[in-house]
């Protein structure tokens, strides 16, 4: 529901980026993302809307490559460290409440891979 | 050649939801951002408290809907300024706000001696939870008529809520819903949530509702 925002908003931040490098931005072939569970995105949606935005922009041709990051949580009471996969967000170990979530947010644009020109060129 | 980028996503949204905070702040509002699935009863809850409030709190709403202003006329007869946002002008009808279209709506109405403001989002569990507005406190509804599961399946907009309020109690009489479960299931994914448990219709657990509010209010202006 929410991936056409989220396309919108890695096209925006990947252009940015380009438009950091001397110009003429090259042509991409990889755009890497970090998507974490908890923000319920789903990644074959995300990939239907990047083909669809991608057309036209700096990031025509490119691949979008989703690195999905699991639910992690720390114990505030026994430290321990553990992955969540039921949803349920209390600790294994001790059964407290108090756990502060390690990963699982992230919505992140980590890197552009341009694609190489061939070698000589013409 | 390798481009490192390590931005977030919403990093454009973020910039804009600071300056709506700003403004919020500069002008003394306490901003709730009101999120439920459509139907638990957002804008009933509202009527009420807009008119409990009854000028002792001046309030102002900021009504998001995909179409239509039909949430935003039932709310400006109780003489409240409302701003109305729709999405469907950006992509086909949005299901959340973002920060941008709220900022948009600020001047429809008047910051300038309103203690409250009340965002009602689009109806929708999902997607406005990733969006911040340049709230103070999100609170999420769920009614006992939506199942006790909704926080497990909802997880984040769950976690993030500051308040949630259990509508339509009313109805319990009528539907196999366990509210004890579906509290375990809340504080299973955030434990520090506050639960109050309101029937609009029947003018129950409403006070819980305001006292949270506030409680709110209070804690803002000592901070």
């Amino acid at each position: 529901m929410h991936e056409l925002s989220i396309c919108q908003g890695i096209v925006q931040v990947a252009a940015a980026a380009l438009r950091g490098v001397p110009p003429p931005p090259p042509p991409v072939a990889r755009v890497t993302v970090r998507i974490g569970r908890l923000t319920a995105v789903v990644p074959d949606s995300l990939r239907y809307h990047f083909d669809l935005l991608t057309p036209g922009t700096l990031l025509n041709g490119a691949t979008l490559v989703i690195e999905e990051i699991p639910i992690r949580g720390r114990c505030a009471d026994c430290a321990a460290r553990f992955e969540i996969d039921t949803l349920t967000f209390t600790c294994p170990r001790c059964d407290s409440g108090l756990v502060e979530l390690t990963s699982g947010r992230e919505l992140q644009v980590i890197s552009l891979e341009t694609r190489e020109e061939m070698a000589g060129g013409n | 050649m390798e481009i490192s980028v390590l931005r977030n996503v919403l990093d454009a949204n973020d910039v804009i939801a600071k300056e709506n905070r700003k403004a919020f702040d500069a002008h003394g509002c306490f901003v709730v951002n009101l999120m439920s699935a459509p139907g638990s009863g957002k804008t009933t809850l509202l009527e009420r408290t807009l008119r409990a409030l009854d000028g002792r709190l001046k309030a102002g709403v900021i009504e998001g809907d995909v179409q239509g202003s039909l949430d935003a006329d039932r709310l400006a007869r109780l003489g409240v300024p409302v701003a109305q946002i729709n999405t469907d002008p950006h992509f086909g009808g949005e299901c959340h706000l973002d920060a941008r279209m709220v900022w948009h709506a600020l001047p429809a109405i008047e910051l300038d001696g309103l203690d409250l403001v009340f965002i009602e989002n689009v109806g929708n569990l999902v997607c406005p939870a990733s969006w911040d507005l340049g709230e103070d406190a999100k609170v999420v509804l769920f009614s006992v008529t939506e199942g006790e599961d909704k926080p497990l399946k909802y997880p984040k907009m769950f976690q993030q809520a500051r308040c949630a309020v259990l509508s339509k109690m009313d109805l319990l009489p009528h539907v196999p819903f366990k509210v004890e479960q579906a509290v375990e299931f809340a504080r299973r994914v955030n434990p520090e949530l506050e639960i109050v448990f309101t029937s609009s219709v029947l003018d129950d657990g409403l006070e819980e509702w305001y006292g949270f509010l506030r409680s709110q209010l209070r804690r803002r202006s000592a901070a």
